[in-house]
């Protein structure tokens, strides 16, 4: 009996510990985690002299020392955003971004205000300034220590003429296929002096075979050119299809970039083919068996007349 | 005595024309609340969190060995950003450097990069941040758990032990 409690005791104990363990899963906390509010700010003409705020958080369980700086970005046709060491010509030098360093507890946050000192005369448009809040790397025992950083993104619009412009190239596409998936790819290029989103439900859409095909959520910032990439998933088992991507340019023209496609079921047809090539030599070769067969049977027959005749011929002798 | 009654009579009377007249009134102001609007606004925060960061890792060789290292750096990468992120990494100097009086250095590109489960790996640069991973959807609610292989060739150097340091940038795109 005392067995028996003992047992039944150890396998209640066992389980609550697993569920704990399974919670703690769940809800892990780790030495270090940084976290900054908002991962992208985009400062309007009218607001570009205010100050704004990003707010960083410590969300780990290690205290952390945070550096602030200013860079410039640039990105690339995947959409990677590529962080420079500010020159004295970028706007960086218009930003003064403060505190430029401080710790946080676990569970802190802190606000960095970025004030933004447009200078006289500027040229209109969006200037793009990265501020980068990097945690210095620890003081480990490996060789190679790490330092972690999270890249904000800080879109100022200077005031003046908005210029919105967008060129659509030639949509890479295999001419022939024979089936799906079928890729599709853009190069999307602003020409204007502000990005452009194409985020759902504003997202840019490829029409073919009546079906409509849409591209990732993306942005193209300016003087960037985007590649983006889809997959039509499921075309038409026959079709003599024209793909299309409309968007408007920014200045109330659509542009359109298209491209004819041609599906087969090359691999079916073929396979067809071979099947129906199978079946014929199948046939024939059963039809010769057949003739051969009927060939056999006649001459043996007339072996056995043959043979028949013979042994009539020898009786009668 | 019948006056005192009727005094009595008149002051419930008047208690309860007053207690239904605030049950009426109370009744109609509810009547008035429960048929009123409320728009309720939620804003949320575009958000980017780094965390779970290895802090540092060694690889060990002979001089002219390669040595692989799989999943050395961990990482785990949450936004809500819908056009995703990516993450980067970059040497802060040139050469990984010895301790004392060893003059010997590796060169950061000796030192190469891929994502794990990537097939080709990349040399690190001083100049250039490496990407090492990038997506154009918004991670899962848990943030998405990434890892990075490293594999250096060890020149021929002196027995020590030689550091650099790398600076990783996650980034929405």
């Amino acid at each position: 009996m005392f067995r028996r409690s003992a047992l039944l005791l150890l396998v209640v104990l066992v389980a609550l510990a697993a569920a704990g363990a399974t919670e703690a899963g769940r809800n892990e906390v780790v030495p270090f985690s940084l976290t900054v509010v908002p991962a992208r700010l985009v400062v309007p003409a009218h607001d570009a002299g205010g100050a704004k705020v990003f707010e960083v958080r410590n969300s780990g369980t290690r205290r952390i020392h945070v550096d602030v700086s200013l860079s410039e970005f640039s990105q690339a046709a995947n959409g990677q955003i590529r962080f420079s060491p500010a020159t004295p010509l970028s706007a960086a030098a218009w930003i003064d971004a403060r505190p430029k360093s401080f710790d946080l507890a676990p569970g802190a946050r802190k606000h960095v205000r970025v004030r933004i000192s447009v200078p006289a005369h500027p040229e209109p448009g969006e200037r793009q300034v990265g501020v980068l809040f990097r945690v210095p790397a620890p003081q480990g025992s490996g060789t190679i220590s790490i330092s972690g950083a999270i890249g904000a993104e800080l879109l100022v619009n200077v005031p003046g003429p908005v210029v919105r412009r967008i060129a659509l190239a030639d949509l890479d596409v295999a001419r022939f296929a024979d089936g799906g998936p079928i890729r599709l790819r853009l190069a999307v290029q602003n020409l204007g002096n502000v990005h452009r989103d194409y985020i759902h439900p504003s997202s840019l859409v490829a029409a073919a075979g009546g079906d409509r095909i849409p591209f990732p959520n993306f942005t193209v910032l300016r003087g960037s050119t985007r590649v983006v990439e889809t997959d039509w998933p499921d075309p038409p088992l026959f079709c003599f299809c024209t793909v299309h991507v409309k968007t408007d340019d920014g200045l109330g023209n659509v542009v359109v970039a298209s491209v004819r496609v041609i599906v087969f079921p090359f691999r079916l047809a073929l396979g067809f083919l071979l099947g129906a090539g199978g079946v014929f030599l199948l046939g024939r070769a059963w039809s010769q068996r057949r003739q051969l067969g009927a060939a056999a049977r006649a001459a043996h027959a007339r072996q056995e007349a043959y043979e028949q005749a013979r042994r009539e011929l020898r009786e009668r002798v | 005595m019948l006056a005192h009654a009727r005094h009595r009579l008149g002051i419930a009377a008047g208690l309860a024309l007053l207690v239904l007249g605030f049950t009426l009134t109370g009744a109609a102001a509810f009547a008035a609340s429960s048929s009123g609007n409320t728009t309720a606004n939620i804003s949320v925060n575009d958000v980017i969190t780094l965390s779970g960061l290895t802090s540092s890792f060694t690889l060990t060789g002979d001089p002219g060995a390669t040595v692989t290292g799989n999943s050395k750096v961990a990482m785990n990468v949450l936004t809500n950003n819908p056009t995703g992120h990516t993450v980067t990494v970059q040497s802060a100097a040139a050469n990984l450097v010895g301790t004392g009086s060893n003059t010997n250095t590796i060169p950061i590109a000796a030192l190469q990069v891929r994502e794990t489960s990537g097939v080709a790996f990349t040399p690190l640069s001083n100049a250039a941040a490496v990407p090492v991973h990038a997506q154009l959807t918004p991670s899962g609610a848990s943030g998405d758990s990434l890892s990075n292989d490293y594999r250096v060739t060890i020149p021929f150097v002196n027995a020590d032990t030689y550091s650099a340091q790398l600076n990783y940038v996650a980034a929405t795109t």
